[in-house]
């Protein structure tokens, strides 16, 4: 009698699994193809997020930025970014939200903020935080030229006061020149923080003065680096914008932009880098 | 038994004798017949066709017709030779060869009188249509593939693979769908179709030409069918060359479904740094243009103020290049 009621427990047991798993499909997140759809094949290739996939694009947008978070998660110091393991993938992503940015903007027909490519930024904006913006300082300094080129693309656009500690954290980070795509990297990683200089909060704007007096200290009489010293330039002269006498975006302390959410990211950021920021460079990042 | 004996010449004297007489009586055998045999030829009435039509029939029958017949093979296998498939001009050749063989050895004889010496002469001439039929067959045997290429100048086709760059980009199902290709060899187009996956364009070359260290140099040209439905981050055309080195090493067949060889190119071959051993060329299908506009769009984005701070006017765009 016993052995007949475990029987029957055992095939009540089995006939309650496809529910089971029916129900698990059914609970699968919806960004779950997007974490497939970057997977590499097993030759080692950057796969093609599917066109399917991006059609709808604030979904598409969103599941790939969770997919950069994920990845920027994953990252643990600047080696792992040029093993197939993260660059593959990132490739993927960045790729696909290269082709949303590109259609957000209208291509080659309409030039300089379209309404959609605001909407993308704002969309972005929303859903990103340090570790999605870490992938992509990252991958701009990166040994893969497609790579380092997707991601200054989203970077340039989408890098505002809450996160650009990041690539100031990487400017001031004294392995940058010994991996591959050190050079390109620094020039990179300069031109993203051009962006925001002129709307640079305090912290944002002492670190980044402070980061740039350091570099032109180092720059100085290296022909090779000219295209750098032109962004370098650029951004001193971007700089002067809030020097006018008034009362700008640098006088306004970072902690007020989101009640100190971002001040301690960042400050939590710099703390773990790897390989550990200097203590001469810790001084210029202000967090 | 005895007087035959007696009746018979003395020896030495007698065994001359009978071999004069013997002699006498061929010589006047042979006069008679040679002399009625002369008699019927000159009786006979001369072989000259009686008729226009005889005549026709006649020259059709000639060894000198077969001679210009196979002559006649011979000269358009030359002709077409490398214009048409090996067995073509192979059969040609065999056939004209034959038909010579036929009209100089056997037919024309026939047609010509002769003495002992001719025939003698036809005998040797026979066998050396013989010893040449022996040879060719020995030869087809024994060098079969080699006759093969002899006659195999026609042009073949190489496949040439060009799939799009492994950026996780270019590959996009976009790319291809939207795509038209034209391959181009010395400024010639030549076949070229899109395939699901890939651009493919058929390489003619020549068997003769593999392994001399001969390289072709082939362009080629991809436009979007339609912009409009073309990715944005897709440039709307794009062109490129590639060098097929005719070395028979990188060949293969190991295609399935694809009946020509296919190309492999080198591993370090610049077009080809990101596929090696792929057996095909990339081609990078971004578009540089939108790679500049959203560059741009990234140069004059603008950030928000705080709280009571003025509006910043910055006097020049942020310098965000990509490299």
């Amino acid at each position: 009698m016993k052995t007949l009621k475990i029987l029957l427990y055992v095939f009540a047991a089995l006939a309650c699994l496809p529910f089971l798993a029916g129900g698990a499909k059914a609970e699968q997140s919806p960004c779950a193809p997007y974490f497939a759809a970057v997977e590499p094949d097993k030759s080692g290739v950057a796969m093609v997020v599917p066109d399917l996939l991006i059609e709808d694009q604030q979904q598409a947008t969103r599941c790939l930025v969770d997919v950069l978070r994920e990845i920027g998660q994953r990252i643990s110091s600047v080696k792992d970014i040029d093993t197939p393991a993260i660059q593959l993938p990132l490739l993927s992503a960045t790729s696909a939200l290269r082709r949303l940015i590109a259609t957000a903007n209208g291509g080659n027909e309409l030039k300089y903020d379209a309404v959609h490519l605001k909407d993308f930024i704002s969309l972005f904006r929303e859903v990103d935080d340090i570790n999605v913006v870490s992938a992509l300082s990252y991958a701009a300094r990166s040994g893969e030229k497609d790579l380092r080129l997707n991601a200054v693309l989203i970077l340039g656009n989408i890098i505002d006061n809450s996160t650009v500690c990041v690539p100031l954290t990487h400017l001031n980070d004294s392995s940058l020149l010994d991996t591959p795509g050190g050079e390109n990297g620094r020039a990179n990683l300069l031109g993203v923080i051009s962006v925001v200089v002129p709307w640079a909060y305090k912290e944002n704007y002492e670190s980044i003065t402070a980061t740039i007096a350091a570099l032109e200290t180092a720059l100085t009489d290296k022909a090779d680096t000219l295209q750098t010293q032109r962004i370098l330039n650029n951004v001193k002269t971007r700089s002067l914008a809030q020097n006018k006498g008034t009362a700008t975006n640098k006088d306004s302390p970072l902690w007020k932009l989101d009640n100190g959410a971002s001040v301690k990211n960042c400050h939590l950021y710099v703390e773990k880098m790897q390989p550990p920021i200097s203590p001469e460079s810790m001084l210029r990042l202000k967090y | 038994m005895s007087n035959n004996r007696t009746n018979d010449p003395p020896p030495g004297a007698g065994e001359e004798a009978l071999a004069k007489a013997i002699d006498a009586r061929m010589d006047s055998f042979f006069a008679t017949r040679f002399a009625e045999l002369e008699k019927k030829l000159q009786d006979k009435p001369a072989a000259v066709p009686a008729t226009m039509w005889d005549r026709i029939g006649a020259f059709f029958s000639s060894g000198i017709f077969f001679v210009c017949l196979g002559a006649a093979f011979l000269t358009i296998a030359f002709r077409t030779m490398g214009g048409v498939h090996g067995v073509f001009s192979f059969v040609l050749v065999v056939l004209g060869v034959a038909i010579l063989l036929y009209g100089t050895g056997t037919h024309g004889m026939g047609s010509l009188y002769g003495d002992q010496s001719f025939a003698k002469y036809r005998i040797v001439l026979a066998g050396g249509a013989g010893v040449l039929a022996f040879a060719t067959g020995f030869g087809m045997a024994a060098y079969g593939p080699k006759m093969r290429d002899v006659f195999n100048l026609e042009n073949k086709h190489l496949l040439v693979f060009l799939m799009p760059a492994n950026d996780g980009l270019s590959g996009s199902e976009t790319a291809i769908r939207n795509y038209v290709v034209q391959f181009y060899l010395d400024g010639t187009p030549i076949p070229s179709l899109a395939d699901t996956n890939k651009f493919v364009g058929f390489i003619p070359y020549r068997d003769r030409d593999v392994g001399l260290g001969k390289k072709l140099v082939v362009t080629y040209r991809l436009y979007a069918k339609d912009q409009k439905l073309l990715d944005r981050s897709l440039t709307p055309s794009k062109g490129g060359t590639v060098e097929v080195a005719l070395e028979g090493t990188r060949f293969s067949d190991s295609h399935p479904g694809v009946d020509f060889l296919v190309y492999e190119p080198p591993a370090d071959d610049p077009v080809n740094s990101q596929t090696a051993g792929k057996s095909a060329f990339r081609v990078d299908l971004k578009s540089v243009d939108t790679v500049v506009a959203v560059l741009d769009s990234a140069g004059r984005r603008e950030l928000a103020k705080a709280d009571g701070a003025a509006i910043v006017t910055p006097t020049e765009d942020a310098l965000v290049l990509g490299q």
